[in-house]
């Protein structure tokens, strides 16, 4: 391997029968080996493009001592020389060459021995040797000639050709010596020669260092994957090719295979840094030995990049799944939400810490229980219910709220969003549920109902002190009746002078207008009653009808008619009764009243009811009075607004909370087709 | 009962717009031996205004298109003398006042009591023949006044007052005798027998 650089530089040469012998040296040895010519002939020169009178003048003088070859261009030279050089002694080019430096710095790798006179004008001489004195890869035998000074010009040349000569047979006599000693290594030559061959064609880079890791040779996939050549690597140490972070690895690499008590364990080196892109050898060490005793170390190079990168990313990819791991388990375990999973007959599996904290109980406690047992009284039908539904894939998750009972027996309220789960293979397999707590939120909303359902009592009691002068007189009018009617009979009873029909029809009269007077009261008492809110379903027509005697009992005060125009049939809604009567009973008291100053054959007070989708019910209560401005209109909702002397400004806004609380929406036209005012609420059909 | 203070030509009107308070206020009054007549509006009343005669208004103020105090004012307006008994829904303080100032001469109270109710009718039908008795006598003097000379009611004004005949010759600037000729002619005409039957002719003149 110590000859690399021979066989890369010209396999041809090698083969050479005359320089078969050689295996080391440079080629101008090779050249001396070659030229076994005796010292009788003095010497030959190639002359390129010289002057034909300087060259007559050459051969005049030289004559019969040195021979000269003319050739016509640099280019030529170069072609030729290769041929030709173990028998040149001396180039001479002429004052016409272009570029006598470069030609100079071709000549030089091809004989470096060869001396070269350049002739140049004297008035270019001096810049001539100045340029040669600072070119690289030129000899010292190389140097600019006036034409000036043609006379001294061939003992000039003359001198060179001895110089080359002596110099060239000095190394012929070292040669001759090597020779020697090297035919003992003959046939090992060859062997080297065919490994050497094979691998620089292997695709395993061989590094070849001494002790001190200095390169002694290389093959060419070593050069590739270090991206040098072998040239520029020779003599260089380790240090230079690979990055500093990794020589350390290198050296104990070096050092153990060195000191060969166990076999070195191949090392990955990362020389990424040092070639801008992603590259990975791997280095094995075996030491190199030759007679003398240790030269240093063969490294053995192979590329793992394609390796090293797929299982940092196998790795990368470990990582980031273990991460992402880690995060969701702490995701679930940290969230303020409990999670429960559930297996396919709702026996719980798995809970999380928030669930222990928000239910009282310890995972382990949780796990193995059925779902049912921790929902609350009021919502284990529903629940049940919900549960025996046969799963389906496609329904998506929806939101319930469900009571539930901790531990301490506490009532718990949740918003849970149950996800089904589903595995391709087996379908249904367990549930995930997400309860976010909301017991507070609840029972801020059940205050605020609690609140709103106090203002709507308030709100019936005071529409009922406003109404009291009607609801007197309405009362009155079967009590004046009964009065008199019982009076009357009883006179003409004690007189005699009672007819039996008389007597019969008084008393059923009596009768009717008692009853009368009862209906009212109860009416009124289920008005203003103060109970727990009770949800039941509501079909709106009865509860117009229903509530239209209250209200003819101010509309008859006022002599308005009062319409009824109602959609049969309606779907049942479902509310508190009390409270829409309330609505309807307010709303119709407003218009009632905003036809105070309507004419009177103009007033008239219509109900309404229909259907405007299929899933929603509306009322609308319409008047015929003077309507109202967009201003009123945009906070005819707002709590404390009225446009009445002596209103509190509660009605309208305890409408609305009443209506939200059903889920409906109020909505106000303040010029309907009477020119008045239209208020029409619509309620949800539930779904059945 | 009451029977004596009332007379045959009295009739109860009542007007009421609840029909069972009507019937309730027409079986009492029968009950009471009373005619009566029921108008369900006070525009029915006012469409057989020419048909009222002697005897008392039963009127509830609470009414749609025409309220009882509207048809007092409307009645006092066509100058239909009828004492009015307002019947009032509740309480009302202004409605009794009003009713009052517009010469209703009772108000009750509905829910009223009977008897109550009945005294305060008797009351007011009694009230009522005699102020229609006061009206009588009024214009029977009035029309035996109508036939006086206008020398005879100079006369005439002279004895209510109290003058001997001489003292009025002497005023009037005529004879004894022609006074004393005057004087039998408006005891005839007076269809008086006596001074004092003069005397009291002359006060129902004044008793408008």
């Amino acid at each position: 391997m110590t000859g690399f650089d021979t066989y890369t530089t010209g396999p041809d040469v090698v083969t050479d029968d005359t320089v078969g012998e050689l295996q080391v040296g440079s080629s101008a040895q090779t050249m001396a080996a070659g030229n076994t010519s005796p010292e009788s002939v003095t010497g030959r020169v190639v002359l390129v493009d010289v002057d034909a009178a300087i060259v007559s003048r050459l051969e005049a003088q030289l004559k019969g001592r040195i021979s000269f070859e003319m050739l016509k261009t640099s280019r030529q030279m170069l072609a030729e020389l290769e041929q030709m050089l173990p028998r040149v002694d001396a180039l001479l080019l002429g004052v016409n060459v272009r570029e006598p430096v470069r030609v100079a710095q071709r000549v030089q790798p091809l004989g470096n021995d060869i001396p070269v006179l350049i002739l140049t004008e004297p008035e270019h001489h001096a810049q001539l040797g100045q340029a040669l004195r600072f070119s690289p890869f030129l000899g010292s035998d190389v140097s600019p000639w006036p034409v000036s000074r043609l006379d001294e010009l061939p003992l000039t040349l003359e001198e060179a050709i001895s110089r080359a000569q002596k110099r060239r047979s000095y190394r012929r006599a070292v040669a001759a010596s090597q020779l020697r000693l090297g035919n003992i290594y003959n046939g090992r030559l060859q062997v080297t020669h065919y490994l050497d061959r094979l691998l620089d064609n292997a695709p395993i880079g061989i590094l070849n260092v001494d002790v001190h890791g200095i390169i002694l040779g290389m093959n060419r996939y070593a050069g590739r994957m270090l991206d040098r050549t072998e040239r520029e690597t020779l003599g260089v140490s380790l240090a230079d090719l690979f990055p500093a972070e990794e020589m350390d690895a290198l050296h104990k690499l070096v050092a153990r295979c060195v000191a060969p008590s166990k076999r070195p364990a191949p090392e990955v080196i990362d020389i990424s840094g040092a070639h801008g892109s992603v590259r990975f050898l791997e280095v094995m060490a075996s030491s190199l030995v030759d007679r003398s005793g240790q030269l240093g170390a063969t490294l053995i190079l192979q590329d793992v990049t394609a390796r090293v990168c797929a299982e940092r990313e196998r790795c990368e990819a470990e990582e980031a799944l273990r991460v992402s791991e880690r995060r969701y388990r702490e995701l679930v375990q940290t969230m303020s939400e409990a999670l429960v999973l559930t297996d396919n007959q709702h026996v719980i599996t798995y809970v999380n810490e928030s669930f222990c904290s928000m239910f009282g109980y310890s995972s382990e406690e949780a796990v193995g229980r059925h779902l049912l047992e921790f929902v609350h009284e009021e919502d284990k039908q529903v629940m049940g219910d919900r549960m025996s539904q046969t799963p389906d894939a496609a329904a998506g998750v929806k939101r319930y709220e469900t009571a539930w009972v901790t531990r301490e027996g506490r009532k718990i309220t949740t918003l849970t969003s149950p996800k089904r789960i589903f595995d391709p293979d087996t379908g249904y397999v367990g549930c995930l549920g997400i309860f976010t707590d909301i017991t507070e939120r609840k029972q801020v909303e059940e205050r605020e109902k609690k609140h709103m359902l106090e203002l709507a009592h308030v709100s019936r009691v005071t529409t009922m002190g406003e109404m009291s002068s009607q609801i007197a007189h309405e009362l009155t009018q079967p009590l004046t009746a009964i009065a008199g009617l019982s009076a009357g009979c009883l006179k003409l009873f004690r007189a005699g002078a009672a007819a039996q029909e008389e007597v019969d029809e008084t008393l059923s009269d009596i009768s009717h207008q008692a009853n009368r007077a009862r209906d009212i009261v109860v009416r009124l008492r289920s008005f203003v009653r103060n109970e727990e809110v009770q949800r039941s379903p509501i079909e709106i027509n009865d509860l117009v009808r229903g509530v239209v005697p209250l209200i003819e009992i101010e509309a008859r005060w006022y002599s308005l008619p009062v319409k009824l125009d109602l959609w049969e049939p309606l779907p049942a809604i479902m509310g508190d009764s009390v409270l829409i009567e309330q609505v309807v009973l307010n709303l119709a008291h407003n218009a009632i009243e905003a036809m105070h100053g309507t004419e009177p054959r103009r007033r008239g007070l219509t109900i309404r009811t229909s259907m405007p989708d299929e899933n929603h019910v509306q009322v609308a209560i319409c008047d015929s009075g003077p309507g109202i401005s967009d201003e009123v209109k945009a906070r005819i909702f707002d709590p404390f607004f009225t446009t009445k002397a002596d209103g509190m400004g509660m009605g309208l806004a305890i409408t609305r909370s009443i209506i939200d609380a059903h889920h409906g929406v109020i909505e106000v036209n303040g010029c309907n087709e009477q020119g008045g005012t239209t208020f029409a609420f619509t309620l949800p059909v539930p779904e059945s | 009962m009451n029977v004596e203070a009332t007379d045959s030509g009295q009739t109860i009107y009542i007007v009421d717009d609840e029909e069972p308070v009507r019937k309730a206020l027409r079986l009492l009054v029968k009950a009471e031996g009373l005619d009566s007549r029921c108008f369900e509006t006070a525009r029915a009343l006012l469409d057989s205004v020419d048909e009222i005669g002697p005897g008392c208004l039963l009127l509830d103020v609470c009414m749609p298109d025409m309220t009882g105090l509207e048809l007092q004012e409307e009645l006092r307006a066509r100058q239909v003398q009828i004492p009015v008994i307002v019947l009032t829904g509740h309480a009302d303080v202004p409605t009794a006042v009003r009713a009052m100032k517009d010469g209703a001469c009772d108000f009750v109270e509905k829910p009223f009591d009977t008897d109550e109710l009945l005294r305060r009718i008797h009351e007011c039908l009694s009230s009522e023949k005699k102020q229609r008795q006061k009206a009588d006598m009024h214009r029977h003097a009035m029309e035996r006044v109508a036939r006086l000379t206008p020398r005879e009611r100079e006369v005439m004004e002279g004895l209510v007052a109290g003058k001997r005949n001489k003292r009025i010759a002497e005023e009037l600037f005529i004879s004894f005798r022609t006074v004393e000729l005057h004087r039998a002619s408006i005891m005839e005409k007076l269809e008086a027998n006596s001074l004092s039957d003069i005397v009291r002719t002359a006060l129902w003149l004044d008793s408008d």
